[in-house]
This record gives structure tokens, C-alpha cells and sequence, in this order.
């Protein structure tokens, strides 16, 4: 069975959902590092398939580390870190934003949710095993 | 009671309109329009006498003709009529934003200040039950002091190539960047939430699909004509799968016979291929903002969401709560294991933005009858700061530098 970052990658592929346009993610982790930080910008490279053009960081310590790094890959995608390590269990959801599906995604989870850039477009469950 | 005088009845000033109707603490008795559909519309729906409409703004600001006025232009017209009504001694509701010059916004405020005059801006999204009902939370402390704040405005890609590829909006010199056109309200919110200033932001942002070089071969310059007849931007076969959403004048008869003819039209812009207008605005920008007391904020704004939607996220010392405003439920996590929703859906009257037109309507009615101030009504001094904020983005956009918009006007 794929990975999530696999998983990603497969469905924001031009054939499926169109050409992805912006990345949007919101995380709460155990310790925001600056490696796991860049493990995230990382991510959103893959899921991009670009080099970033330009990047903003903008973080703070206090009461726990929070903020946020902006993206802007050269490919034109757009992306949005969002990071927090406040005492709540961890969770990172993505959300794809493509010309042809809007795509959401929990870190660890079975299945992304999808709509398809259509009038009234059900949302559809697509589940990691079953994807190819 | 007070009486109204409407400049503008277009698609927000009879969105107001419907509302002010209904209510006994107001009364439409003029109206200044160009359009001869708008003054027939304020004739037969508002029932305003034929003396009392104007098609002609010198004549109109000739004397007061009402103790408010509700400016519901295009951007660029702001200015004027509201520094017009404020010298005559109105009251002004003001459509947002302001206006699309920051000089103009402070010197508006000025006005109002010097004239001893409200300005109350319609930030529409802080009356809907959703974001007031986050603001009351906040003020009861059950996140505690906000640390960070996470806005995202989805914007439908049916929403977005009407209003900002085809419609008024697509086009920063003609009306006004889309950051400070439609993200107005998402800065005003974290503003208003965070109450406090910015320190710094950096914003990133281009229009990077709809634009000419993405058409289809071949591709008509009007959809009618176009041989890509289910392309999910093709006006005809959007709009008639969902004729409420084309801008269209008073009295139209959306039959599929007249929808056809009417984006047929050459001078029709809503009947153009959206990579083929005359577009300039962003269709994705970034807002990442730094406030005082190290608070963080984003705003995410993009065009390509199935359907309109806003997720707002804030963190707080205490907790966090979060949501979407159209599913119209908050939930609240604190650090120390509780965790609750709030269901708005049952608060939220009328359809549009989210239940906040309406209740914008009835808030700044009784306000101005004398009434009780809501917690929502915003003075023009509190929407320069949050407009100040999309000038600062705008300009970081086309720099690419980071920007301090201060602590003043």
C-alpha cells in the first residue's frame, strides 16, 4: 500500500485531478523543530513536483512554537504551512486545490476526500488501498 | 426612524435593500443610479417617488435628501460620494472596501471625524452568526489569548470566474486588487479578533491560470461559439446548469431561450472565455503576517475550490476552535481535554454571506435609529487599519519585500 506522500502525489497528478494550484496545510506537531519544518517544506515540494522560487518563514516560541512558511514554487503553485505544537495530540491535514478536484487529506489516515470541479459535485472517498 | 438614500443599487445595495424594506427603524426614499433597470427596480420594489430618483450624481448631491447614505458603487466612486454625502451631512453605509487608495481611506476617515459623521463600512462577515459567535467565544476566554491564526477563503471557481475574470472585479486598475477587494473581510476578521496591530507581513501571489496560454486549442473567444461545450468554465453551460449566479440586469427573464442570447452578446463580458478576458487580478495570493505580543497569522485566498468555502483556525493559550463558516459549526478543543461545538445553522437568517447581510442590515438599522451597537458594526477608523493591511500585501506581492504596516493610519 502507497504512503501518504505517495498517496498525494498520485492523486494531484494532471490525469486525475487536473493541475494542482495551491497547498494548503494545517498541522499540530509534538516539537516544531527547524528540521521538521523543512520536512514539511519538503513535502509540499514533492507534492508540488517544483522547485521553490520564493519562501517566507514567520514563526514564534511563545506559549508553544506556532506560524506558518509561505511557498512559492517555480512552477507557480502555491502553498501554505501552517504549524503549531500546542499540547493537543498530533494531526496534519492537507488540502489540494487543483483545476479539476479539490482534494483533503489527514496524515496517517485511509482515505482523502474529493470533489471534482463540477456544480453539486458529490464528495467522493478515495481510499489508499484501493488507488493505482 | 431615519430615511436612506441608496447610491448604487446594484447587486450589494439591493441585497441591503431587501432587508432595509422589511425594517420599521428605516426607509429608502432616494436612489442615485445610472442604470434606468436599477431606478425602475427602486420604483417598483421600494416604491420611492419619481421625484426622489436620480440618474445624475451633480444633481442628486444638490441638498441631503435623507439622514443616511448607503454607497454601494464600484470602488473607485467611493471616495467621492462618500466625501460628497459627508460634506451634506449624512450618515454613510459604505460598502467595502473603502476605497482602492489608502490615502483616500484615511482621508475619508478624517472627513467622518471632522464632520463628527459615522462611516460604517459593511464588513458583512462579522454579523454572520459563525464569526460572531467566535468573537463572543474569544471574549469569554474559552481558548484564552490568541496565539495563532490560520484564514482560508476558498473561493469557488464558479464564484471566481464570474466576479473576478468575467465581472466587475477583474481588474485592479478599474476596481481594486482582489486582496483588498474580497480578502478585505479576511483581514478584517483576524483583526478584529486579534486586536491588535501587525508588525510585519510578507504576502506571495500571481494570476497564474487563467490567462491565456491555458486555453484550449482552438478555443472561441466566446463560449457560445466554442467547441468545448462542456468545459467547466463554458459560460453556456455553466450558466444555465446555474443561472442564479450570473450577473444579470433587474427583471431578466433567465429563460435558456434569453441566457443564450444574452451571452451571445459581443459587449457581454460574462459570455467570454475565462482565458480569454481581460483579467488581471490574482486567482491565488498568501498573506503570512506577524502581530504584536509574537501572534502569527495567514490568509490563503485561491479560485479554485468546487464551492465558496472559508476555514478559520485560531489557537489560543488556552485551547483552540475552528471551523467552516458554511457548514456554520465551531468546535473547541481546550489543552485540557474538553472538547464542544457550536452549532450557528439555526442563527443564520437569509442566504447570503452566511446569514451577515442580513443581520448587517438590522444591527447598523437600529444603531442608527438610536438602538444598541452591535459588536460587529465597524467605523471606517477600524477598516483603514485592516484595509492597510491588503495595501501592505499587495505591495509585498509586487515587491517582493517584507512590510511593517505600523501601528498608524
Amino acid at each position: 500500500m502507497m504512503n501518504d506522500m505517495e498517496f498525494l502525489t498520485a492523486l494531484t497528478r494532471v490525469g486525475f485531478s487536473g493541475e494542482l494550484q495551491a497547498i494548503d496545510l494545517s498541522a499540530n506537531v509534538g516539537e516544531l523543530s527547524d528540521e521538521k519544518i523543512n520536512e514539511y517544506v519538503m513535502k509540499a515540494a514533492a507534492i508540488a513536483r517544483s522547485e521553490t522560487d520564493k519562501i517566507y518563514r514567520n514563526f514564534s516560541a511563545s506559549p508553544f512554537a506556532h506560524g506558518a512558511v509561505t511557498l512559492f514554487f517555480k512552477n507557480g503553485i502555491l502553498s501554505r504551512l501552517s504549524l503549531s505544537a500546542a499540547p493537543l495530540p498530533e494531526k496534519a491535514v492537507w488540502r489540494l486545490f487543483s483545476t479539476g478536484a479539490e482534494i483533503i487529506f489527514t496524515e496517517n489516515g485511509d482515505f482523502a476526500e474529493m470533489k471534482k470541479a463540477e456544480l453539486d459535485a458529490p464528495t467522493e472517498k478515495i481510499y489508499k488501498k484501493d488507488f493505482k | 426612524m431615519k430615511t436612506i438614500a441608496v447610491i448604487g443599487l446594484g447587486n450589494r445595495g439591493g441585497v441591503y435593500c431587501s432587508y432595509f424594506k422589511t425594517d420599521e427603524k428605516v426607509k429608502i426614499v432616494s436612489v442615485l443610479d445610472v442604470s434606468a433597470d436599477a431606478l425602475k427596480e427602486a420604483r417598483e420594489k421600494y416604491g420611492v417617488e419619481e421625484k426622489n430618483l436620480f440618474s445624475d450624481e451633480e444633481e442628486f448631491f444638490k441638498e441631503k435628501r435623507a439622514d443616511v447614505a448607503l454607497i454601494a458603487t464600484l470602488d473607485r466612486l467611493h471616495y467621492r460620494q462618500t466625501m460628497k454625502a459627508l460634506s451634506l451631512g449624512y450618515d454613510v453605509i459604505l460598502e467595502k472596501p473603502v476605497s482602492p487608495s489608502y490615502e483616500e481611506c484615511k482621508k475619508i476617515a478624517d472627513a467622518a471625524k471632522a464632520a463628527g459623521k459615522k462611516v460604517i463600512v459593511c464588513h458583512n462577515l462579522r454579523y454572520t452568526p459563525f464569526y460572531m459567535t467566535m468573537k463572543i467565544l474569544l471574549s469569554e476566554g474559552a481558548i484564552g489569548d490568541v496565539v495563532s491564526f490560520e484564514q482560508a477563503e476558498n473561493v469557488g471557481f464558479g464564484h471566481y470566474m464570474c466576479s473576478f475574470v468575467r465581472g466587475k472585479w477583474k481588474s485592479s486598475e478599474e476596481t481594486s486588487p482582489i486582496i483588498l477587494q474580497k480578502c478585505c473581510h479576511d483581514l478584517d476578521i483576524i483583526y478584529w479578533m486579534i486586536g491588535k496591530k501587525c508588525v510585519k507581513l510578507s504576502s506571495f501571489g500571481s494570476l497564474g491560470f487563467y490567462r491565456a496560454e491555458h486555453a484550449p486549442e482552438n478555443a472561441a473567444v466566446k463560449c457560445v461559439d466554442c467547441v468545448y461545450k462542456d468545459c467547466p468554465y463554458n459560460a453556456k453551460y455553466f450558466y444555465l446548469k446555474s443561472p442564479e449566479s450570473l450577473c444579470v440586469p433587474y427583471g431578466f427573464d433567465k429563460s435558456e431561450e434569453n441566457i443564450v442570447k444574452y451571452l451571445s452578446d459581443d459587449d457581454n463580458p460574462y459570455g467570454k472565455c475565462v482565458f480569454k478576458s481581460d483579467n488581471d487580478v490574482s486567482d491565488r495570493q498568501t498573506v503570512n503576517m506577524l502581530f504584536e505580543g509574537g501572534i502569527t497569522a495567514t490568509l490563503l485566498m485561491h479560485g479554485f475550490a468546487n464551492a465558496t468555502h472559508r476555514i478559520t483556525k485560531i489557537y489560543g493559550t488556552k485551547g483552540v476552535m475552528y471551523g467552516s463558516l458554511e457548514k456554520g459549526v465551531i468546535t473547541v478543543e481546550t489543552y485540557d481535554g474538553k472538547k464542544y461545538e457550536k452549532d450557528v445553522n439555526k442563527s443564520i437568517k437569509g442566504v447570503s454571506h452566511s446569514g451577515g447581510d442580513e443581520r448587517l442590515s438590522r444591527d447598523v438599522a437600529e444603531y442608527l435609529d438610536g438602538g444598541r451597537k452591535a459588536i460587529g458594526i465597524s467605523f471606517v477608523e477600524d477598516s483603514v487599519y485592516s484595509h492597510k493591511l491588503a495595501f501592505s500585501a499587495e505591495e509585498s506581492k509586487l515587491t517582493g519585500k517584507e512590510i511593517y504596516p505600523g501601528d498608524n493610519l
